[in-house]
């Protein structure tokens, strides 16, 4: 297995205003398996590109195990990327597909024979074999990329939103078989995505990327609750920002004093909280709105609220939500756990 | 509403089109290769045409143009696109220049050729000039020749640019991933283009050959220009006979006319079937 390391890597593409690439550093470890989240366009597919010695970056480093790579072409590289849409070969059957690699290898035939059927039957597809891709469905056709580049027991494996072509009931289950596989084989893995949720499942670790370069770094719960800058904040779905000065444990804004949790930075800043963290009632942090509006979302109902200049917005379940109606003055505690501080914002 | 309903009745107009001006055409030359509409409907034509020697020498001539010219156009063709679907500076100049002579007729071409590399042609005299041979005269005959040189460099020139053109929008639309994949699992850069681009290539490679299989195995007014007069291609025989005084001729051209679609036909069926 490798650890791999990028290290301030630059690259601007022909004609293109903005870099896909700035000063990008992530360090991925052994065995670990890192998503990589960010928004369409932000350079993630380009960042794996990279990596795989299929584009070269402007400037920077990229490691494997310490030693740059960037002189590899991609087959010398180790590295296998399993793309989007996972680009079987059309004129080649299943076996074929998957034994692609070995052959690359010049493995002697009946190793090629033992190692994809042993690779289909971890991808649960066995008796598919004879078949072609368009004989497949999305979710086959992900199995037998998966499966034909597991097979070759790289060093580093790169996902490329390997579930956005699938539909929900075949993400979860591809979702699943690709944890196991991780966790079965215990190859280094880079998984790109611009899903929340699948970030946050998939990867021991989530690094947001943001503008061609890493905001920040951490579990998913962390990157959720404690974002560390506006950015991140917003990416996540944070709307609430109360500007004020945390000091002591606590923050002074315009809606009063709020306790902090711990650890919380201090300073001049910004608070922020998600809105599905606010509940209705009374207890600690709990302050006066009046309800703007409210917005039916499904499952959730979107409030908007306005207290001292501030406006506020909260998503809550049909029961905490049925209250609210605009005019009305309400009750809402903002817990403590919850808050967090943005500083310098 | 374009798409909706039933898929024949949105191809009923092209279909009209294509039943009464080639259907037509077809089973007008067919009946008219049997005598029909001459009293004496028959086989004769089809006898005379296929017991006679000349007949078959021009069928093997114009196969081997067919062959040749195909052959040719396909492997430049395929190495051009390969090289202009590269990034480099004047990609946009060079993919203009190698599809310019797309819009020369042929039979201007086959001018041009005549022009360059006939005895008394550019090369011969340049040749000459630069000592290289005695006179134009000494200069290798490359047009009316009994190799087809001139026809086939004609097809040649012409149909390259036609082929790169289907292959490029093909790779164009197969995009950098097949070959960035295969380079991924392991593939050298040749090993990709041999393994996966090729062989994703091969079906449109194989239609636009077809085409130009057709064309170059049925067409006569490059061979009138720059072939030999005996053997003649066999488009310029059933010319021959189609224009000849003899009225009585007539069947006997279109016997042969008919022989080229057979022929082409069945040679492209057997390719498209090989692929499958």
């Amino acid at each position: 297995m490798t650890r791999l390391t990028l290290n301030d890597l630059h690259l601007r593409h022909p004609g293109a205003e903005r870099a896909a690439l700035d000063a990008l550093s992530l360090e991925v470890a052994d065995g670990e398996m890192l998503a990589l989240l960010g928004p369409s366009g932000c350079g993630k597919t380009t960042a794996l590109r990279v990596i795989a010695g299929l584009i070269a970056p402007d400037a920077g480093e990229v490691r494997f195990d310490g030693t740059s790579v960037l002189h590899l072409p991609p087959e010398r590289r180790e590295a296998v990327l399993v793309f989007q849409s996972g680009q079987l070969f059309a004129h080649m059957d299943v076996t074929a597909n998957v034994g692609f690699g070995l052959r690359m290898q010049r493995r002697p035939k009946r190793e090629i024979a033992m190692r994809v059927a042993e690779a289909l039957e971890q991808v649960q597809l066995e008796r598919l074999g004879h078949r072609r891709p368009h004989e497949l469905s999305g979710g086959q056709r992900q199995r037998v990329a998966l499966a034909r580049a597991l097979v070759l027991k790289p060093g580093l494996l790169l996902l490329d939103e390997p579930l956005s072509s699938l539909d929900a009931h075949l993400r979860g289950e591809m979702r699943a078989l690709i944890g196991r596989l991780q966790r079965e084989t215990g190859i280094t893995t880079l998984v790109v995505t611009h899903d929340q949720e699948e970030a946050a499942v998939l990867g021991d670790r989530v690094a947001l990327m943001l503008g061609g370069r890493i905001h920040q770094i951490g579990t998913g719960a962390a990157l959720w609750n404690r974002p560390a800058d506006l950015e991140v904040a917003r990416f996540f779905g944070g709307c609430n920002f109360i500007p004020g000065r945390s000091s002591e444990g606590v923050f002074d804004c315009a809606l009063g004093r709020l306790a902090l949790p711990e650890a919380a930075p201090e300073g001049e800043g910004c608070l922020t909280l998600r809105p599905e963290a606010i509940e209705p009632g009374e207890g600690e942090n709990a302050v006066t709105l009046r309800v703007i509006e409210t917005r039916f979302e499904g499952l959730l109902t979107r409030i908007t609220a306005e207290g001292s200049g501030l406006r506020l917005e909260a998503l809550m379940r049909a029961g905490a939500a049925r209250g609210a109606t605009p005019g009305q003055d309400i009750r809402w505690r903002l817990p403590r756990e919850a808050l967090w501080v943005l500083p310098g914002v | 509403m374009i798409g909706r309903g039933h898929p024949w009745l949105s191809l009923a107009p092209a279909l009209c089109v294509i039943a009464v001006l080639f259907g037509g055409g077809l089973v007008l030359g067919l009946a008219g290769s049997f005598g029909m509409g001459r009293g004496d409907a028959g086989l004769d034509a089809w006898i005379a045409v296929l017991s006679e020697g000349r007949v078959w020498r021009s069928l093997g001539l114009s196969l081997w143009i067919a062959f040749a010219s195909t052959a040719l156009s396909c492997v430049i063709g395929l190495g051009a696109a390969l090289l202009l679907r590269r990034r480099f500076p004047g990609q946009g100049m060079a993919r203009l220049l190698f599809q310019i002579n797309l819009t020369i007729p042929h039979a201007v071409g086959a001018l041009g050729i005549l022009w360059l590399l006939s005895q008394s042609g550019f090369l011969a005299r340049l040749s000459a000039g630069a000592g290289l041979i005695d006179g134009p005269a000494g200069f290798p005959a490359l047009t009316q020749d009994r190799f087809a040189i001139g026809i086939i460099a004609h097809y040649v020139w012409k149909e390259v640019p036609f082929i790169g053109l289907i292959l490029l929008a093909n790779m164009q639309s197969l995009g950098d991933d097949p070959e960035s994949a295969a380079r991924s699992l392991g593939a050298s850069p040749f090993g990709a283009m041999r393994l996966v681009l090729l062989p994703l290539l091969r079906p449109a490679l194989i239609r636009a050959g077809a085409i130009v299989f057709a064309f170059s195995f049925g067409a006569w007014e490059v061979p009138v220009l720059l072939g030999q007069s005996a053997p003649t291609a066999l488009p310029v025989l059933a010319w021959q006979r189609f224009t000849d005084p003899d009225l009585a001729a007539r069947p006997e051209a279109m016997a042969i006319a008919m022989l080229i679609g057979l022929v082409s036909a069945v040679l492209i069926r057997a390719a498209f079937a090989r692929r499958e």
